[in-house]
């Protein structure tokens, strides 16, 4: 069963991120149509949309570094354009491509870019430090990057976005290419820092990541936000149905006839183990499905419930997969 | 200080290029031998080898007399095998072979043969010519002292001492020779002078050119958009290439002026004004690489455009051909080149002008060097706002 992440809880604070019908044209295309979306302190917002949806080019507008046609992005309070270098201090992004000097050690690299941060002296060293050890790159910090492995630099790349310790990080697929142990130490490091109040902007193909990570969730196409909410929200807004798998014995017929008049369930089988259901939320209604089983003689050993993912919801707003 | 960090890493990034250490230090010193040894010819002191038995009185008078023509530099050779090789292969001009104990043969009349040696080419009869003027000069108390022993009966010790006296009264009749028109090349430049000044121009352009290649893979690696991610401006990020540039191009300059001081004993003449005309055209030469950089273009087309239009700029700044040689209309487009500006400044520097004399040009190059970097600013900001 998967755990669904918990939003944040209401926090006095201002925002820390405000996008508001942002826009932006390349010639004829029109790549991002009217986006929306706010990002509050410690919480994790997915942006999901498959290839040329308009994700980068959003992202890249929230960083500062593409101008947008039209639309406002705010960070803590303040506009952003690409010329307003000092509320670029505020974020951290960390680019799909790894962006690293093959030939500076991974030290000069963090130092590097935390001087274009701003940082100096001794809080910049202790910062190099801390992000080497927090990167499990601390034993390799003098060898130069181009000798690194594809998921050292992964997470090379992720330090250098973490380093002036941002109130907004900004991950763009930052797992793509990288081995399973590289990939599951990135996401317990984007875990961990939004359990610290950072908040998180985090685009990727990988459903699982966003139901592991996010709180909320948009889903951009055709640079369009077609849909946004927490992974509940969404699965309801799409009639998507959670799916109860019970390992049983007994009169599974009567069973099946009884449940199927419960409410919230809209459908009752019998299968080869058991019985499966098909409940609207299965959490609130286990109880009483239990307590149902009994009474019609059915003894159950086993329960299982599948919620609909991610990908379905997609799938069904969009009439295709993901990866397409 | 962003700008010196982003400059310092451009200049850190390039020195560990194992490529980059050939292209920076080896290639500049190997044309500035070649170019030197093309420029040779033209305009250079004349190199006069000088062997046989030199330790005594009369050769030394003789080579001191040739000493005095700033256009001649002896060259000193203990073996005459040796110094004939020397003139065989060009390495000097010509050469001249003192006989022994000459004061002692001349003193009792016995001929002394004084060796001439040239290639068949070249300045030997105009060399023969000076030897031969500086010999008489020296010759003029023996012969007298010889007539008075022939004609007058009287011994020679008795009238050489007298005859050397009145030696500096005796009247000599030569030709005097007047150049008319500017020469190209002002009197005492070295043979390698010329060609290390216009050796330094040209590759010191087309390596801050060809430094745009750089900025290139750079934002290649999204490195661009990642620096402008952050609180850093384009123009700092500009800023900072420019530094970095100019930094690289600025140590290319100074080496080469080192290496062709050291080595093959070029005279630049005013040494301060050379450094900072080499200050100002590594500026215009780093903004216009970074210009160059600047555009969408993939490494390879930039290499070839920078390589391309170093040599064009080059030819029409008189990088390659003194200005003076060109064609009205080539050195009026010469003015609206860097080449152009650095080749008069260093022509006025070995003419004997003063850094005041070469104030416009260091003032211009400067000036290019930071319209240059502004338009470099602008269209890099244009070229992150396209699509990757």
């Amino acid at each position: 069963m998967n755990t669904p992440v918990t939003a944040p809880a209401p926090d006095p604070s201002p925002l820390v991120l405000q996008v508001e019908d942002l826009h932006k044209s390349y010639g004829e295309i029109h790549a991002v149509k009217g986006v929306s979306f706010q990002i509050a302190p410690g919480e994790n917002y997915g942006l999901l949309g498959p290839n040329g949806a308009g994700k980068t080019t959003t992202i890249q507008m929230i960083a500062g570094v593409l101008a947008a046609d039209g639309g406002r992005v705010t960070v803590c309070g303040k506009e952003l354009t690409t010329s307003t270098t000092s509320v670029k201090s505020h974020i951290g992004w960390v680019p799909q491509e790894v962006a690293l000097y093959d030939r500076l050690s991974a030290r000069e690299n963090l130092a590097f870019f935390g001087r274009m941060q701003g940082l100096s002296g001794k809080t910049l060293a202790k910062r190099v430090d801390e992000v080497l050890g927090l990167t499990a790159l601390a034993d390799r910090a003098g060898d130069k990057t181009v000798k690194f492995s594809g998921g050292m630099r992964r997470r090379l790349n992720i330090g250098i976005g973490l380093l002036h310790q941002p109130d907004l990080l900004i991950l763009d697929e930052p797992t793509v290419g990288v081995d399973v142990q590289s990939r599951a130490s990135i996401l317990d490091q984007v875990a961990e820092m939004t359990s610290r109040g950072m908040a998180v902007l985090y685009t990727t193909h990988y459903i699982e990541e966003v139901e592991r990570l996010c709180h909320r969730v948009g889903i951009i196409d055709h640079g369009t936000m077609i849909a946004e909410g927490t992974r509940a929200e969404l699965v309801r807004m799409v009639g998507e149905r959670d799916r109860v798998l019970i390992t049983a014995d007994g009169n599974l017929s009567e069973g099946a006839d009884r449940l199927s008049e419960l409410d919230g369930v809209h459908q009752a089988g019998i299968t080869a183990e058991g019985m499966e259901l098909l409940v609207d939320d299965a959490a609130p209604l286990l109880p009483r499905v239990f307590e149902t089983l009994t009474r019609s003689g059915v003894a159950a050993s086993g329960v299982r419930v599948e919620e609909p993912d991610l990908e379905a919801v997609f799938l069904h707003l969009t009439g295709r997969a993901l990866r397409d | 200080m962003k700008t010196l960090s982003i400059g310092w890493v451009y200049v850190l990034r390039i020195l560990r290029e194992p490529a980059s250490l050939f292209f920076f230090f080896v290639f500049p010193v190997v044309m500035v031998f070649i170019i030197g040894i093309q420029f040779g010819g033209q305009g250079g002191r004349v190199e006069l080898g000088v062997s046989g038995d030199t330790s005594q009185a009369i050769t030394d008078q003789i080579t001191e007399n040739l000493t005095g023509n700033q256009a001649l530099e002896l060259v000193f050779y203990e073996d005459d095998d040796e110094m004939l090789t020397a003139v065989e292969r060009g390495h000097i001009s010509a050469g001249v072979v003192f006989p022994p104990q000459m004061a002692a043969r001349m003193a009792v009349g016995q001929p002394v043969l004084i060796g001439f040696v040239s290639a068949p080419t070249g300045l030997g009869p105009q060399l023969q010519a000076t030897v031969q003027q500086a010999v008489t000069e020296e010759l003029i108390p023996y012969r007298a002292a010889r007539f008075a022993v022939d004609i007058l009966g009287v011994g020679f010790q008795q009238s050489f001492p007298l005859a050397s006296a009145l030696a500096d009264q005796v009247i000599l009749t030569t030709v005097a020779v007047e150049s008319v028109g500017e020469s190209l090349f002002p009197p005492g430049l070295g043979r390698f002078d010329g060609g290390a000044a216009s050796n330094l121009v040209l590759f010191m352009f087309l390596t801050a050119l060809t430094g745009a290649t750089a900025m290139v893979s750079d934002r290649e690696m999204g490195l661009d958009t990642r620096i402008v991610s952050t609180p850093t401006s384009v123009a700092r990020l500009i800023s900072g290439y420019v530094a970095g540039q100019f930094g690289i191009t600025f140590f290319q300059g100074a080496y080469i002026m080192v290496l062709s001081l050291a080595i093959f004993g070029v005279d630049w003449t005013n040494l301060g004004g050379s450094v900072l005309l080499v200050m100002a055209l590594s500026l215009a030469g780093a903004g216009a690489g970074m210009l160059l950089g600047s555009f969408r273009l993939a490494e390879g087309a930039t290499i070839g455009i920078g390589v391309t239009a170093g040599l064009v700029l080059g030819a029409l700044g008189g990088a390659m051909v003194p200005q003076e040689l060109l064609p009205d209309t080539v050195q009026t487009v010469a003015k609206f080149t860097p080449q152009g500006w650095a080749m008069l400044g260093f022509r006025d520097l070995q003419w004997g002008g003063s850094v005041l004399d070469v104030a416009d040009n260091l003032a211009v190059l400067a000036g290019m060097g930071v319209v240059l970097a502004a338009a470099a600013s602008v269209s890099l900001r244009r070229t992150l706002a396209r699509p990757s």
